[in-house]
């Protein structure tokens, strides 16, 4: 730990402003790894301050309009645009289709952040502890990637490489997130664990699909509990193959809470983090099968 | 009979109050929610040096080497300093000089300044900083204080880690817990907290013409800012000017020594350099370095009767202050003076420690030790009702502090202050039918959530009482005007405390609010008043505001008397009129009057001065009178815990706080909920880490405080009381109601759990204990 952090000021950069998307794919293009792209600026101005970016040239995305929308299709899904903020997206109607992704906007942080953060932003911060992209993992949620070279779709699951690594190539930007148009007899929720206001300390996506008693298809996704999102996959399929789900519940949380990786830090130990993802898990799938 | 002479007594106290006692936002609010106030960093010169100290990285450790080699290389560096570099006294302690403003062979705590470097730019300064290279020889440390204590531990300074040992002695303690029915003994323990000002220290320092130094800063006592920059420089007091800017938070830490570093950073490097120099913290600087909350262990044993009399009460007190005493001295002596709660008890024996570690330094917090002795008295009480199969609220009113009463320093109370408190939150808190509605649920429910209601009544002295010498000065001028200025070292840091002043000068000399302005904490316009500490300005410094205001009323008075053709003593000062009391229609504006004043020549310019009666109590006994005068409160807090995840959930807090004589209602609203909340906090969250000395919750990501989204719902009443030492009565408001919520809190989580709560904060994996704990008892 050092005390040179956060600096009191942001390094030394260019700021661009494209009005056209080909703009700002031209000006990647041109500053590759020396760029970076800014949307609400929540996450890299703090970056930068605190010296763990350096970029030479920020380029604003606010001003290329087509970036701004959040447009929904019935039968294809969202598809949200790189500088919608948070509230715009709290504040779509169509957004209440999706469960999970309404609930994990509408609890982030508190409404100033959300006001400025987009969900692009918070979902290339690739922070372990924000709360889309759990959501956005349990929906099944694609990036829409472009450069001048072309463009490339990719899940959010493989997108979110490591803390703070993301797949993406110098001279790419992501457009938006796409979520698809949830399945028939499909419900999602998300929840977190926190104080107040704060980070939380376990978050929880689920999204099942019944089918009469049983659960056709299901998904769990924990966020805040180790450096990346987990999926809990032998959890899901223990729910699946039951004939009683709701019987099994306790089980599929315990199975949960000893396959995904957790860690301990200053605000939890790797013990209370598990206890709490068996905890969320029976909560999130009382409410996602009730 | 005693309700009679309670209205009496009322009656006879009451006055006719103009501006007192009207609720006025604060007069800065506007300036400040439009971004006009001028902060330290909004009045930054161009052609400023930025300074910053370069801070240890090990707790304990001898300093073999400092190599600056490849930090002074860095372009736009212009400047590194040590120890050696200062013209004076190497101290920047605020009351003990036991801490070197720069570490000369040794540093004792995670954190300690050892040099500072200045340069052109912020950026070339902190990348200075990070290639300085320090060569340490690690000491033995010691982190607890219990340890610390022991005869062969790890020496902080040369002499013991014991720094005070303070004693209550009342009664016979033995022979009262022969005489209980019932012994109950626990021991409790609170947490190091930050109270995180919103403003990090900053202090900006400017070379004078004439070889002098101002300095600018975030601050609460410029004159203690003064005395130490200028004994650092070797300067006369006179050739320092400190002045307060707009100040945002500053609850007791400011009050302190950090204040004081930033503003000796700055000044050394301008007394150097012969240029503006600033200073400012960063977050994480400030929270490692600023004075916290004191951690205290608290044994209580305590006998009573089985009708719930109090009869025995015997306490030990460890403080751990941290690797500098700065406070502790003092918040000890606090902390025993009130660690048996608000009650009657025959026979006290307490003994409070202060004690040196390794830890960053804590000190001055709003509350100074009374929370903490406060959560430990009432858990007990708690524990006690629990013990004798009595409601923990009867208990209370059993052995509650009335007039005629005896403290634990056998002083006699003189009001019922505490009483009436009481009274109403039983009442307006529901407490009888909650309680057994909460208790019944919590035996049927099938969810996860349990009810608890809890509650805890507290006095606090008044004001410095044994802290140091009670007294304010300030000065009023009204000029040809007729615009009023006043004039004082008191400062306001957010607290709403210059409007109370300028509202007591303003009901004094008859004149509306907008009529009076307050200038600038400035020490090279006003004399010494005493610190901005201890909740004292508006009881306090309203007494010497009322003085001075006072004495140029009643020089008008004689102007007054002339221009109406009456008697001086049938003049009426009222809302910017004077008149005749007997025949209103014939009247004078106010600044006609003063316009007359200055032509026959009268100055109308006055300082006002108060001193506090003296309080005494003996050093060997703790006996005596150390306050002149109690607040008193009384507190219901009702909580939801969530037992599988271990959440706690303040959902209401019912409170009533006797505060002598309302000045204004709606700053002690705003004081009401924002110590209810930061209450709340020591309460169930903030918990402020030292690993092996090293500080590991630095920011808001690691240490968490509650936000409006926390936010209970707060009811509260006020009652007044009036005291006979301060203002109208009033009686110290400012840090009060951060005393009761750690303790109504935890009682009501020990109520929906059923078990003992000994610890806080009651964060979520603590809380988990105790539900375990729970199912297995």
């Amino acid at each position: 730990m050092s005390f040179g952090s956060p600096w009191f000021t942001l390094p030394e950069f260019t700021y661009h402003k494209p009005k056209t998307l080909k703009e700002a794919l031209e000006l990647l293009d041109k500053y590759g790894e020396e760029a970076k792209v800014m949307a609400g600026g929540v996450g890299l101005l703090a970056f930068m301050k605190e010296r763990l970016m350096a970029p030479s040239h920020v380029i604003d995305l606010k001003g290329v309009p087509e970036l701004g929308q959040a447009i929904y299709k019935e039968g294809e899904g969202l598809t949200i645009g790189a500088t919608v903020t948070l509230n715009e997206l709290a504040r779509y109607g169509p957004l209440k289709k999706f469960g999970a992704l309404h609930d994990a906007v509408r609890d982030i942080a508190d409404p100033i952040i959300r006001n400025r953060a987009t969900l692009v932003g918070n979902l290339c911060e690739a922070i372990p502890w924000v709360d889309t992209p759990p959501a956005l993992i349990a929906l099944g949620a694609e990036v829409e990637i472009r450069s001048l070279k072309g463009e490339r779709r990719v899940p959010v699951k493989d997108f979110i490489k490591g803390p703070v690594e993301i797949d993406l190539e110098p001279g790419e930007l992501v457009t938006a997130v796409h979520v698809p148009e949830p399945r028939r007899n499909s419900r999602s929720r998300f929840i977190k664990y926190n104080t107040g206001s704060e980070f939380a300390l376990v978050s929880v996506a689920a999204n099942v699909v019944m089918d009469g008693g049983r659960v056709r298809d299901v998904s769990l996704v924990y966020g805040a509990v180790s450096s990346t999102p987990q999926v809990a996959v032998k959890a899901a399929d223990a729910l699946k193959s039951a004939e009683k789900p709701w019987e099994v519940l306790d089980e599929v949380g315990r199975i949960a809470s000893e396959e995904v990786e957790a860690v301990s830090d200053v605000l939890a130990s790797e013990e209370y983090r598990r206890h709490l993802i068996r905890v969320l898990t029976l909560r999130v799938l009382r409410e996602v099968m009730g | 009979m005693a309700e009679v002479e309670k209205q009496v007594e009322r009656l006879l106290n009451s006055k006719d109050f103009v501006v007192i006692g009207k609720g006025i936002a604060r007069v800065d609010s506007l300036e400040a929610v439009t971004g006009r106030l001028a902060f330290t960093g909004d009045l930054l010169p161009s052609n400023v040096l930025y300074v910053r100290p370069v801070r240890s990285t090990v707790p304990h450790a001898l300093i073999k080497d400092i190599d600056f080699s490849a930090a002074k290389n860095i372009p736009g560096i212009v400047g590194i300093y040590t120890w050696r570099d200062i013209p004076g006294i190497n101290d920047a302690g605020s009351l003990i000089p036991d801490r070197p403003f720069l570490a000369v062979d040794k540093v004792r705590h995670y954190g300690e300044a050892m040099a500072i470097i200045a340069g052109e730019r912020p950026e070339a300064v902190d990348e200075a900083i990070g290639l300085v290279r320090v060569e340490y020889e690690r000491l033995p440390a010691v982190f607890d204080p219990v340890e610390a204590m022991k005869p062969d531990a790890p020496k902080v300074h040369d002499k013991g880690n014991i720094c005070r040992h303070m004693k209550i002695r009342k009664g016979d303690v033995e022979k009262g817990f022969q005489e209980a029915d019932v012994i109950i003994e626990n021991t409790y323990q609170t947490e190091f907290i930050d109270s995180v000002p919103p403003e990090p220290e900053i202090g900006l320092a400017s070379p004078d013409q004439d070889g002098g130094i101002t300095c600018i800063g975030s601050m609460q006592n410029p004159f203690d800012v003064r005395w130490k920059v200028a004994d650092i420089l070797g300067l006369p007091q006179e050739k320092v000017r400190v002045i307060q800017a707009a100040t945002g938070g500053g609850f007791g830490p400011k009050s302190d020594e950090t204040p004081i570093d930033v503003c000796a950073y700055a000044a050394l490097v301008a007394y150097k350099t012969g240029r503006s120099a600033v200073s400012i913290m960063t977050r994480d600087e400030a929270m490692v370095t600023q004075a916290k909350r004191h951690k205290f262990i608290i044994k209580n044993k305590t006998g009573a009767r089985s009708d719930g009399r109090l009869v025995a009460w015997e306490s030990t007190l460890i403080e751990d202050t941290g690797a500098y005493i700065s406070k502790g001295h003092l918040v000890i002596v606090r902390a025993i003076f009130h660690c048996a709660g608000p009650y009657d008890i025959p026979n006290v024996k307490a003994d409070g420690y202060c004690v040196l570690t390794n830890n960053t330094f804590a000190g001055s917090t709003r509350g100074f030790g009374a929370p903490q002795a406060f959560f430990a008295a009432e858990r007990q009480m708690d524990e006690l009702a629990r013990k004798l199969g009595m409601d923990p609220f009867e208990l209370r009113l059993k052995n509650l502090l009335r007039r005629g009463s005896k403290t634990i320093t056998s002083a006699e109370i003189e009001d019922d202050g505490l009483a009436m408190c009481a009274e109403w939150v039983y009442n307006n808190s529901e407490w009888v039918r909650k309680r057994r509605e909460y208790e019944e649920f919590n035996r049927k429910t099938r969810g996860p959530i349990r009810k608890g209601i809890g509650v805890a009544m507290i006095y606090h002295g008044n004001t410095l009482g044994p802290e140091g010498e009670d007294f304010a000065y300030v000065d009023v001028s009204v000029d040809k005007d007729g615009k009023v200025s006043v004039r004082t070292g008191l400062t306001d840091f957010g607290t709403g405390a210059a409007t109370g002043l300028l509202m007591i000068v303003a009901e004094e000399l008859g004149v509306t609010l907008d009529k009076v302005r307050m200038e600038r904490p400035d020490t090279s316009k006003v004399q010494n008043p005493g610190p901005t500490v201890a909740s004292r300005v508006t009881a306090i410094g309203g007494r010497a505001a009322q003085e001075a205001a006072s004495k140029i009323r009643e020089k008008l008075k004689g102007v007054a008397a002339e221009m109406l053709g009456c008697p001086s003593e049938r003049v009426v000062f009222r809302e910017g009129r004077v008149y005749d009391s007997e025949n209103p229609e014939n009247k004078v504006s106010f600044e006609e009057v003063v316009s007359q004043a200055y032509r026959i020549g009268l100055e109308l310019k006055e300082t006002g001065y108060y001193i506090a009666p003296p309080t005494k109590w003996d050093e060997e006994t703790g006996q005596g009178k150390p306050y002149n005068q109690y607040t008193y409160g009384a507190e219901v807090a009702e909580v939801e815990v969530d037992v599988e995840t271990g959440l706690v959930k303040v959902v209401r807090i019912t409170c009533a706080f006797d505060v002598g004589r309302i000045v204004n209602p709606i700053g002690l609203k705003d004081v009401v909920h924002g110590g209810t909340i930061m209450g709340m906090g020591q309460a169930i969250m903030e918990r402020f880490i030292h690993e092996d000395g090293i500080v590991l919750t630095d920011n808001f990501s690691t240490y968490w405080i509650p936000t409006a989204v926390d936010s209970p719902e707060i009811i509260y009443h006020l009652i007044e009381s009036p005291g006979p030492a301060g203002a109208y009565g009033a009686k110290a408001m400012g840090e009060i109601p951060v005393v009761p919520p750690p303790a109504a809190i935890s009682n009501a989580v020990a109520h929906a759990l059923g078990v003992p709560v000994k610890q806080i904060p009651l964060t979520p994996d603590r809380v988990l204990e105790l539900v375990k704990r729970a199912g297995e008892t």
